[in-house]
């Protein structure tokens, strides 16, 4: 999902003689730094008015509206974030009759959860999934941004084209490859059998190839944003490098070595981040082309999260699941953020 | 020699660029058009051996089927209302909340603070947050009404504006509202009259991600609507896409017509997309 992300700007500062920031994250152009907040160095404190303009009042104006200009925000993200939370970890002690939390079982539904199957097997197949599409799509992003880095002609024409599929709702996604994957008459299928005669799969129907599938569809789908984070971070490498470097006799190894992977670290790491908290919630294109199946092939914690609140109306074991789900989410994300705390760029 | 040689190695590696570039290009942009062109084929000549490239015989039936038959109309008129109402809303609402955190020093380091968990709540995902808002939604009587819905994208599409706009924000000089103030202008004169129209730009960019994404949303409107009239595009459309019996033209035609308007911003986001990188790239 498009709407998921997190950047990161290396906040500039006067002794870095360049800032890669910015970026094209999530989908999103955003520009995020961690422990936010603290002032710019080119930002003053206001400068005392003359009497004239009435500056004690615009003072105590001020005090007010800051607060008064925040509050709406905050009231709202309390209300429908913070609170939703502690709802549903109250709710993840009481079982659910009648859609209403009533008897407190206390940590019956954490019992219950390790001792179940179906919730362990939906898990490690998350984290596999979040594993082998963000590796893939690292890996090929990288591969294509170096390319494009290069000095080539249509840069922007291929930028553009190759960011179309990251921006479609889930919903196109999982309609143009229900049309590809189809047995009977899918291209894929077609080339697979009338070209290549190696006969015709039935990729969402056969259990050993449905995982598959959707890693293609992911990779599919996600591999324009590394290529477009990575992009925007290899522009940001000052060109004097390469020369030095080439003055210096260095290969193209080398290069890439020495200087291009180092100084792309961050970015790297800022794309793994948000790539991999967001597979880690892959939910819209399964639940449209496979519903988890068949049998539980692709049933990730998302799907079986879905199935245990919506299917079965077990809102209180749900609630245990979800407040698992968001402290593995939690975790993760909080190792990247400390790999890139390390990568010295970020200010913190 | 030697040059000839170094100039033939240039060569081959660029031919291998462009050929690499070339069809990924072609991997990303083939199957889109595959479900346009299948949009318009008969049921006969979709499963036509070779497939056709373009439709023999140009047909509407797909279109037909979906805007009379399956009213695909009022999901796109139920999504408009949504994205509008949510769009503006949570438009104003970050802005302001992004004009204090960058402008103004909060008391025991609370920009810093409010910035990460406004930042944490859009990392975290929206499964988490479902099933209690469900619930707190059908105390509210609000579950399958465009409120609800509305009111879920705001909170939803809330931090990525806070985020987006006081970074946008930080990068106006404080002197020219100081100016403006200077002479006379209240804090939200000088916000409305001097900061407003210099920050015009990343508003811009910001309000089409947040379309893009309200648009797209699938996992809220499936929970929170259920009936044709509130039912947003994502949900209908998702009908669209059976298992077993799928009827191609109107599957195909939906996903065209849920297409378009993505590809319109998209490309109205590329300008601003290299207008940002530009903006931040170096300082």
């Amino acid at each position: 999902m498009i709407g998921s992300s997190l950047s990161l700007e290396w906040a500039p500062s006067p002794s870095e003689p360049y800032a890669v920031s910015a970026g094209y994250l999530g989908g999103q152009l955003m520009r995020v730094s961690l422990g936010s907040g603290r002032p710019r160095p080119s930002r003053r404190e206001p400068p005392i008015r003359p009497l004239w303009s009435g500056w004690g009042a615009r003072l105590g104006e001020d005090r007010a509206l800051r607060y008064l200009l925040l509050a709406p925000t905050v009231l709202l993200l309390l209300a429908f974030t913070l609170y939703p939370y502690l709802y549903a970890l109250r709710i993840s002690f009481y079982a659910f009759q009648y859609g209403r939390p009533t008897v407190f079982i206390g940590l019956t539904n954490y019992e219950r959860m390790l001792a179940d199957q179906t919730f362990w097997q939906s898990m490690a197949r998350t984290l596999l999934f979040s594993l082998v599409v963000v590796l893939v799509e690292l890996v090929l992003g990288l591969v294509l941004a170096l390319l494009a880095n290069r000095e080539i002609r249509f840069r922007g024409a291929i930028r553009t084209a190759l960011m179309q599929p990251m921006v479609l709702a889930p919903v196109v996604v999982a309609i143009v490859w229900r049309l590809l994957y189809n047995q009977e008459s899918g291209l894929l299928n077609y080339i697979l059998d009338n070209i290549l005669h190696l006969g015709r799969a039935s990729w969402l129907g056969d259990p050993k190839l449905a995982f598959l599938s959707i890693v293609i569809l992911d990779v599919w789908q996600w591999t324009p944003f590394m290529f477009l984070v990575l992009l925007a971070g290899l522009q940001s490498i000052p060109v004097e490098l390469y020369e030095a470097a080439h003055v210096d006799g260095a290969t193209g190894l080398q290069v890439l070595g020495y200087i291009t992977l180092p100084l792309l670290n961050p970015t790297i790491l800022v794309g793994l981040l948000v790539r991999t908290v967001d597979a880690l919630r892959m939910f819209d294109q399964v639940f449209l082309l496979t519903q988890g199946g068949p049998g539980t092939t692709t049933e990730f914690i998302s799907l079986f999260l879905y199935k245990t609140a919506f299917k079965f109306s077990q809102m209180g074991y749900a609630s245990a699941l979800l407040l698992v789900l968001f402290v593995v989410t939690i975790v993760i994300a909080l190792f990247y953020i400390r790999l890139l705390g390390r990568s010295g760029t970020v200010e913190r | 020699m030697a040059a000839t040689r170094f100039r033939l190695i240039r060569m081959m590696q660029n031919v291998l660029t462009y050929l690499i570039l070339g069809l990924a290009v072609l991997v990303a942009l083939f199957p889109l058009y595959w479900m346009v062109v299948s949009s318009f084929k008969t049921q006969v000549e979709l499963f036509s051996v070779p497939p056709t490239l373009l439709p023999l015989r140009p047909t509407w039936e797909g279109y037909v089927d979906l805007f009379v038959n399956r009213k695909f109309g009022q999901s796109l008129l139920n999504s408009l209302i949504v994205v509008g109402t949510s769009l503006i809303v949570s438009m104003v609402t970050g802005s302001l909340a992004a004009y204090s955190l960058s402008r103004f020093r909060l008391p025991w380091k609370l920009n810093g603070i409010l910035g990460f968990w406004i930042l944490s709540t859009r990392m975290l995902p929206p499964i988490v947050t479902i099933v209690p808002l469900f619930l707190i939604l059908q105390a509210l009587h609000l579950v399958n009404t465009y409120a609800g819905l509305s009111l879920v994208y705001v909170v939803f599409n809330l931090p990525f504006v806070v985020w987006m706009m006081r970074s946008f924000f930080q990068e106006i000089p404080t002197d020219l509202e100081e100016a403006g103030m200077v002479d006379g202008a209240s804090r939200l004169g000088a916000l409305w009259h001097v900061v407003l129209p210099l920050v015009r730009p990343g508003l811009a960019a910001t309000a089409i991600f947040v379309i893009i994404d309200t648009y797209n949303e699938f996992l809220f409107a499936l929970i929170l609507t259920s009936t044709p009239e509130v039912m947003t595009m994502p949900v209908a459309a998702a009908a669209l896409v059976g298992r077993i019996h799928v009827q191609w033209g109107a599957m195909t035609a939906g996903g065209t017509v849920a297409m378009l308007p993505i590809l319109l911003f998209a490309f109205l986001m590329q300008r601003h997309l290299v207008r940002g990188l530009t903006l931040g790239a170096v300082k």
